[in-house]
């Protein structure tokens, strides 16, 4: 049985998806990527077996983060998924509590993280089921 | 005229509020494109030193850390000027409530012996009888997270100026409605000529002082816009040059 963990990225700048993608490869996971919540939604449909987690920045194109997450919250087969946004948004506390009320399972600002310390919530999320 | 006049007024408001909306949508893109290239240094930089692009030799790790290092500062800076301009604008959410102050000024304090040790710098939390952490006194009104960040810059900037063998003492007094907070110093204390200036927007007071011990200016202007915002007061209370300086924070009682 494979246990190895599959992620769904979704991050449209360039730099940060190839940082992550590497990041998260290195501790071993499964990595899917999408670079706007349309791209995502499609993905997310189509994997079989389903992410484990989902990292989302909240700033995308054509869907936004927080747009993702309520149609993942919406839909039988992923409701369940925990989500994680992430933001460099200037939008403080009212858009964590956004985050929060629509279901996150947590909201990050990109700047103040690195990829370890991500990687950290993101398996404690796991964890916990 | 009369009705030309009013016109015009009309078209000014307008525009202001125009104005307004542009520029708070300026600072969020702003804020957006210019943390998200920082953030890629930080993630790369920080994978670097974690050995995920393999062994790093000792002599080039130092050059590495130095650059995250370089690059958070240039975060924190970003942070705090985007704070201002949301400040100026009455942009920036408060969250008023019931705060223990001694509780947040004794956490201040244990978050920053680190670094006061580093510096072999002595750092104390005195309390008084009445105010003691875990006692019922001292409750004042504000927003927790904003009075922690004031209390950080002053105890930060009292570790900063402050040399080898120094002493930084954080305590509380009362005044009519007032709870104080003074941190006091055995720093280098600050030049009459630079006093005035002190909390305005870069600052940097004495210019004989090296540029790690100058900082950016922007710490106390940034304090003392969030204590006044919260209906308190920042202030210097006492400094004289070689032997130190005492800030003070004062806070409405709860």
């Amino acid at each position: 049985m494979n246990d190895q963990k599959t992620i769904l990225l979704i991050e449209d700048d360039q730099i940060l998806l190839r940082m992550y993608t590497k990041k998260f490869e290195n501790e071993g996971f499964n990595v899917l990527v999408a670079t706007d919540g349309e791209e995502g939604l499609k993905i997310l449909e189509a994997a079989s077996p389903k992410p484990s987690i989902i990292l989302a920045d909240v700033m995308l194109p054509k869907m936004n983060g927080f747009e993702f997450l309520e149609k993942c919250k919406q839909n039988e087969a992923t409701k369940n998924i925990p989500i994680i946004l992430l933001t460099n948004l200037g939008g403080g506390e009212q858009d964590r509590e956004k985050g929060k009320s629509l279901g996150a399972a947590d909201y990050l600002i990109k700047s103040e993280i690195t990829p370890t310390e991500i990687i950290g919530k993101v398996n404690k999320i796991i964890e916990n089921g | 005229m009369e009705e030309d006049k009013i016109k015009t007024l009309e078209e000014i408001r307008q525009l202001k509020h125009l104005l307004e909306a542009e520029k708070q949508e300026f600072l969020s893109v702003m804020s957006h494109e210019l943390r998200t290239p920082m953030t890629g240094v930080k993630g790369y930089l920080s994978m670097i030193l974690e050995g995920d692009a393999g062994e790093v030799p000792e002599h080039i790790k130092d050059y590495v850390a130095q650059a995250y290092v370089a690059n958070d500062r240039l975060i924190r800076l970003v942070e705090r000027m985007l704070k201002i301009a949301e400040i100026q604008e009455d942009k920036f959410k408060f969250k008023i409530g019931k705060v223990h102050l001694a509780r947040e000024a004794n956490q201040v304090v244990k978050d920053c012996q680190v670094r006061a040790n580093d510096k072999k710098v002595s750092l104390k939390y005195v309390s008084s009888r009445e105010y003691l952490p875990a006692g019922e006194a001292g409750f004042v009104k504000s927003d927790p997270d904003r009075t922690r960040e004031i209390l950080l810059t002053l105890v930060n900037n009292a570790i900063k100026f402050t040399r080898e063998g120094g002493k930084i003492w954080v305590s509380h007094r009362e005044a009519n409605h007032w709870i104080i907070t003074d941190v006091r110093d055995t720093g280098i204390g600050i030049r009459r000529e630079d006093q005035e200036r002190l909390f305005e927007l870069f600052s940097k007071g004495n210019l004989t002082l090296t540029g790690q011990e100058r900082g950016t200016g922007i710490g106390l202007y940034l304090a003392r816009r969030l204590a006044e915002a919260q209906n308190g007061r920042l202030w210097l209370d006492r400094s004289e040059l070689g032997k130190g300086s005492t800030f003070s924070l004062a806070l409405p009682k709860y």
